[in-house]
């Protein structure tokens, strides 16, 4: 009876779909995390009977005699929507505000991306970088880790909406450092690979990553002080959570259906 | 004597045989690195072709696992490993024997050992650790402090239908084992789950519950014809 296994792969994508809504829930409080979504579609259709017109003297069928096999997960969306911005009182929390990703040099001396910005302060032979908190060192315009000579002192340091740095020499005067923030984008934001530890990674589907400069249009800011929280809206996951629950109640009804009206056949001769 | 009892009788010990795989699978359903059995029934003309070309194992069902990827659990302990993609730990068991259950221990000598005691072996033999203060990179170079003690041998085979279940989370080849290459990882401090999926085995217990059901009902029919044959036709 085709109903036990559609009502099984029914249950079964209702399930995926509820370890989706959890592990949104989990990461309501992490920084720039993006909720996923899932996305469905219905599996292959057996063909009984096609529509044909009428010919031969036989009589038109106007419609399709077809029954579906189920459901599967098509794909899992990313909601790259802005999340609120909260002010820390940390220098080197930066958010952006924008499309943009920072670049920083992962495991294995990969380039990972992250709209995460809590960096914190590494201290290195030349200087300080700024690394996440795992270590990893954000990366400058010049695809190097970003370095901030010794003899700076980090308390003058502020860092302009473009990714350049300001900071006072011994003479109180404003200089500008010869780096800047590497902010790079994707053409498609949904082909980036989730690494875990709130990194990116880019894939085929994604394209390469296109650095931002002068000519951009919609440059992204780099907001210092400020720090972009997760996008996850609780009431909406709650809603999808009571859809999914029942979801998987009424497949498991459709089973126990198809069960009984097995028992009932097997009956027919007592 | 009568062809339809023989056909419905060998079904029933059929499915009688399926419903153990099922309700092995479901006893499992929370062994880590366990992988789920699936049973396939072939056409008895086959079958019996089979055996009379002296061919090997000439059944009408044949198990094969399902080496399926089971999800991740994190842990936090640094002794679980699991492994991401097609590979196995290596463990030392009156002989060579392999596994997908990472979940580590240290023996009262330091070696690292499998739960049931059995010692894992690395690319130089067995693993001696002074504590179970170690990080284990994914490519299984286990480090204590700075040091490389050793890496694990993780080892993946051309064909899985050699590999046999002997217990204990164990399998048992009878093919060679080739080393793995790199797109194989392992993830300290987390372990591989089972891959059993509840459901499918559910739908499959209902399913082979109500075709054995039928296959009774057919030899109760068959039953009552022979008796009606028996003793009522030359009734006077």
């Amino acid at each position: 009876m085709r109903a036990l296994n559609t009502g099984a792969e029914g249950m079964k994508a209702q399930q995926l779909m509820i370890d989706t809504i959890s592990n949104n829930l989990a990461n309501v409080n992490t920084t720039a995390y993006k909720g996923q979504r899932m996305e469905f579609k219905d599996l292959l259709y057996e063909t009984l009977e096609k529509a044909k017109l009428k010919k031969d003297g036989k009589e038109a069928t106007p419609s399709n005699l077809q029954v579906g096999h189920g459901v599967k997960v098509s794909s899992m969306a990313k909601n790259f929507s802005k999340g609120s911005f909260t002010k820390t009182d940390n220098k080197f929390d930066l958010a952006i505000d924008g499309e943009g990703f920072f670049e920083v040099k992962g495991f294995n001396d990969k380039t990972a991306y992250t709209k995460d910005g809590t960096f914190k302060i590494i201290a290195k032979d030349d200087g300080y970088g700024l690394a996440t908190s795992d270590g990893y060192p954000l990366l400058n315009s010049n695809d190097e880790p970003l370095t901030i000579p010794q003899d700076i002192s980090l308390d003058s340091v502020s860092i302009n909406p473009n990714g350049t740095f300001n900071y006072k020499d011994a003479d109180g005067e404003i200089k500008e450092l010869d780096q800047k923030i590497k902010l790079v984008r994707f053409l498609n934001t949904q082909g980036l690979l989730n690494k875990g530890d709130n990194l990116y990674e880019v894939s085929e589907a994604s394209g390469e990553a296109i650095v931002e400069d002068a000519d951009t249009e919609n440059k992204s800011q780099i907001k210092q002080g400020y720090i972009e929280r997760s996008n996850v809206k609780v009431v909406e996951e709650m809603t999808n959570l009571i859809t999914a629950q029942r979801a998987y109640e009424l497949n498991s009804k459709a089973i126990k259906s198809a069960d009984e009206m097995m028992q009932q056949a097997n009956n027919l001769r007592r | 004597m009568i062809k339809g009892l023989y056909t419905a009788g060998v079904s029933m010990k059929s499915k009688m045989r399926q419903m153990d795989i099922i309700s092995n699978n479901l006893a499992n359903a929370d062994t880590t690195g366990y992988k789920k059995d699936s049973t396939v029934s072939g056409k008895f003309e086959v079958a019996l072709k089979n055996r009379m070309d002296k061919k090997e194992i000439a059944t009408i069902d044949s198990v094969y696992t399902d080496f399926k990827q089971g999800s991740f659990q994190r842990t936090d302990n640094k002794l679980d490993v699991a492994i991401k993609g097609k590979g196995f730990f290596a463990i030392e068991n009156d002989g060579e024997k392999y596994s997908r259950d990472g979940i580590f221990t240290l023996d009262n000598e330091g070696f690292l050992t499998t739960k049931s005691g059995d010692k894992v072996l690395g690319e130089n033999g067995e693993i001696k650790l002074e504590s179970d203060d170690i990080n284990i990179n994914n490519q299984g170079e286990i480090y204590q402090g700075k040091k490389l003690v050793d890496k694990l041998k993780l080892v993946d085979f051309e064909d899985y239908k050699n590999l046999e279940k002997v217990g204990d989370n164990l399998l048992k080849a009878n093919d060679k084992a080739k080393i793995s290459d790199d797109t194989v990882q392992v993830s300290q401090g987390y372990i591989e789950k089972s891959n059993v999926n509840t459901i499918e085995e559910m739908v499959s217990m209902i399913s082979t519950m109500r075709s054995y059901e039928a296959n009774q009902k057919l030899v109760k029919a068959h039953d009552d014809m022979l008796q009606k044959a028996a003793n009522d036709v030359g009734r006077v």
